[in-house]
């Protein structure tokens, strides 16, 4: 047999395999009368760290609604697509959820701040986007997107309360360093301008890409600027540990800030000392003990604590989503009209409720700091 | 169906950029890591002209192709003093500069923001708004593109495109400026993509740098490569084979935690395969 037909018979037992998957996919979601939730993630690419773990809280928060009995003994079946975290991969995952599988919601996508493309498209299907991880603030015309929503944490409480605390430390300079994702930009323009008004003068700002892990250049041009604080804003959380280390290797003296996704166990604990004095924003908690039972279960269920940034707020968007469920909404419309009158019990905020603009209203913040590799409130 | 014609979409912009690189490296033998850079250009003229200044897509892709056409050029005459490995070397690194400056002049492409809003094509008031009319568009366009490539090829100056791949010293000698011949093909494979850009823009309706990064180039020449070198018709089976492949790998039945995983693996692995057993691409006449 010559190569050729070798290689399209490859292919045709590829395009078999992938059909006979898909009917196995649509006949398991019929016979089980399930309520199927389209989930879209980064599984991949840059987003993947967040991505994943987003899954996990979804997977983990849907095992446990199922082994009570489901919602109204329907068990939640979650529809997983990967995103590849690019814009073109998050079309197509939400495309593929909607017209394929006909899901009336999506949790995700990761990062829809980055990757655009799909809000118009759930906006046409009347398809609920109910996102973890994206900062609404950056979608423009918003107004236009009502099938949006998003349980991340609002950028302006979270800037007033790094900025106010450096005012109230006499903190007169700063100098700020951030990715190119457009959240992390974003954060840091605003963070820039909220402290000029507050008279911290902004000595350098410097950009670096997505996933370095040397900040060398970027230290060093910022020592030769003498600022007080210096705010830190990057995607790849693992990078804080390279940053921090190379902060202490040349000497820079200056008090270093950066947000909530700086509280990461793994982080701390692989990089040990080199974290000690990072400050850092982070979402007030709740009396209770409701994220030490969630940190808790998530480690016996898959071994590791809770590593990635939208991990509360996974948490938060599939615990509004189930709420909504249990009432009874079932279509699009129906979930998107439920979801802005819905308030349940958040991690991280007390209750988790979405104003007209699909973004969540209660964002309070603390200051804590890494100290003996242990996060402690400094401020409350 | 929407998913379906959103794929076939994916396709026929692929199949663009396919078929302009294909000129550019199977033909005339000049391995360029540039060609997303041009794409880039494309799309965020279209879009800054569609957003901003309200301009027709068309009149918009026009002026995106005559600027990339003048950004080639540039680019063409700086790279044509390099040679082989150091060609592909120098349209790395200029397309991480036309990347960066994506990137960082954010008063003009507004950075890692991106920009949104980016409108349907229009023609004489009938919207290209729902996919399937989009489709057609953009597979006229393919058409246009693989006929345009196909008179390129089979004429007089496709031959001399060839005889400089092979070698390109024999054919100076017999008094041919190759310089002329190379940068000719370099700036129409650069407008060509940039029109697969502009298509892109108004598709998605979303552009962002991360699209148009050194990412992207590999993926193009992937399709090349994969669907063969020096073939019209391998540049769009390449595209139809890459965008479909990890599509396909959606529907098997892996468990959703390793899912995404095992589906890179898979999908590594095919092509590594193919290569092996079939270097010259599926329906290639030349390898690199």
């Amino acid at each position: 047999m010559s190569k050729s037909k070798k290689i399209w018979i490859a292919v045709i037992i590829i395009f078999l395999v992938a059909l006979i998957g898909w009917r196995w996919q649509v006949l398991r979601q019929k016979n089980t009368n399930a309520i199927t939730v389209g989930v879209a993630v980064g599984e991949t690419g840059d987003g993947s760290e967040w991505g994943q773990g987003e899954f996990n809280v979804y997977q983990m928060y849907a095992d446990d609604i199922n082994a009570a009995g489901g919602i109204d003994g329907h068990p939640i079946v979650l529809d997983v697509q990967d995103t590849k975290s690019t814009g073109e991969g998050t079309v197509t995952a939400v495309t593929k959820l909607i017209s394929i599988d006909h899901v009336p919601v999506v949790l995700g996508p990761t990062w829809a701040d980055s990757y655009q493309g799909a809000n118009p498209i759930a906006e046409q299907a009347k398809t609920v986007l109910l996102t973890p991880s994206t900062a609404l603030e950056t979608i423009d015309h918003k107004e236009n997107f009502t099938y949006l929503f998003s349980t991340y944490w609002p950028q302006l409480p979270e800037i007033q309360t790094l900025d106010g605390f450096m005012v109230s430390h006499q903190m007169k300079t700063l100098a700020v360093i951030n990715d190119h994702d457009p959240f992390d930009t974003k954060f840091a323009d605003e963070l820039a301008a909220d402290a000029a008004t507050k008279g911290v003068s902004v000595v350098d700002r410097e950009q670096v890409s997505i996933d370095t892990n040397d900040f060398r250049t970027e230290i060093l041009k910022i020592k030769q600027m003498h600022p007080d604080a210096v705010f830190i804003e990057i995607s790849n959380i693992a990078g804080l540990g390279p940053f921090m280390g190379q902060v202490k290797q040349l000497g820079l003296s200056a008090k270093i800030f950066s947000t909530a996704d700086a509280q990461n166990a793994d982080v701390v604990s692989k990089f040990g000392a080199d974290m000690e004095g990072l400050a850092y924003s982070f979402p007030q908690e709740p009396t209770g003990t409701a994220y030490a039972n969630f940190v808790q279960e998530y480690k016996t269920k898959y071994g590791t604590l809770p590593s990635a940034p939208s991990v509360m707020t996974a948490y938060n968007a599939i615990a509004a989503l189930v709420a909504v469920l249990r009432e009874g909404a079932r279509t699009g419309t129906e979930i998107r009209d439920a979801l802005y009158k819905v308030t349940v019990p958040g991690l991280g905020a007390a209750n988790i409720s979405f104003n007209n603009l699909g973004a969540i209203t209660q964002a309070n913040f603390d200051m804590k700091m890494i100290h003996n590799g242990q996060f402690v409130i400094i401020t409350n | 169906m929407a998913y379906l014609i959103h794929l076939a979409i994916l396709i026929s912009i692929y199949a663009i950029l396919g078929l302009s690189l294909n000129l550019v490296v199977g033909y005339t033998g000049l391995l360029s890591m540039a060609q997303a850079a041009f794409y880039g250009v494309g799309a965020y003229a279209t879009a800054l002209l569609m957003v901003n200044m309200g301009w027709n897509f068309f009149a918009a892709a026009l002026f995106g192709m005559a600027l990339t056409a003048v950004v080639a050029f540039i680019i063409g005459m700086v790279m044509s003093k390099f040679d082989g490995d150091y060609y592909a070397l120098a349209s790395l690194g200029l397309g991480v500069i036309i990347y960066s400056i994506f990137l960082n002049w954010q008063g003009l492409t507004n950075g890692p923001l991106g920009i949104p809003g980016i409108p349907r094509p229009n023609l004489f008031g009938f919207a290209f708004f729902d996919n399937l009319s989009f489709l057609l568009l953009s597979a006229f366009f393919v058409l246009l593109t693989y006929l345009a490539s196909r008179f390129i090829v089979n004429s007089s100056f496709g031959r001399i495109l060839k005889a400089v791949r092979e070698d390109e010293k024999a054919i100076q000698v017999f008094g041919y400026k190759t310089l002329n011949y190379k940068l000719t093909i370099f700036v129409i494979g650069a407008m060509m993509a940039a029109f697969a850009g502009s298509l892109y823009a108004a598709y998605i309706t979303y552009i962002d740098p991360s699209t148009f990064s050194v990412n992207g180039s590999i993926f193009i020449i992937a399709i090349i490569i994969l669907g063969g070198l020096a073939s019209l018709r391998g540049s769009l089976i390449g595209a139809v084979f890459l965008v479909l492949l990890p599509e396909f790998l959606r529907f098997v039945g892996f468990p959703d935690e390793i899912a995404a995983q095992m589906r890179q693996a898979v999908y590594g692995l095919l092509l590594i395969l193919l290569m092996l057993y079939r270097p010259q691409g599926l329906v290639g006449e030349y390898k690199l």
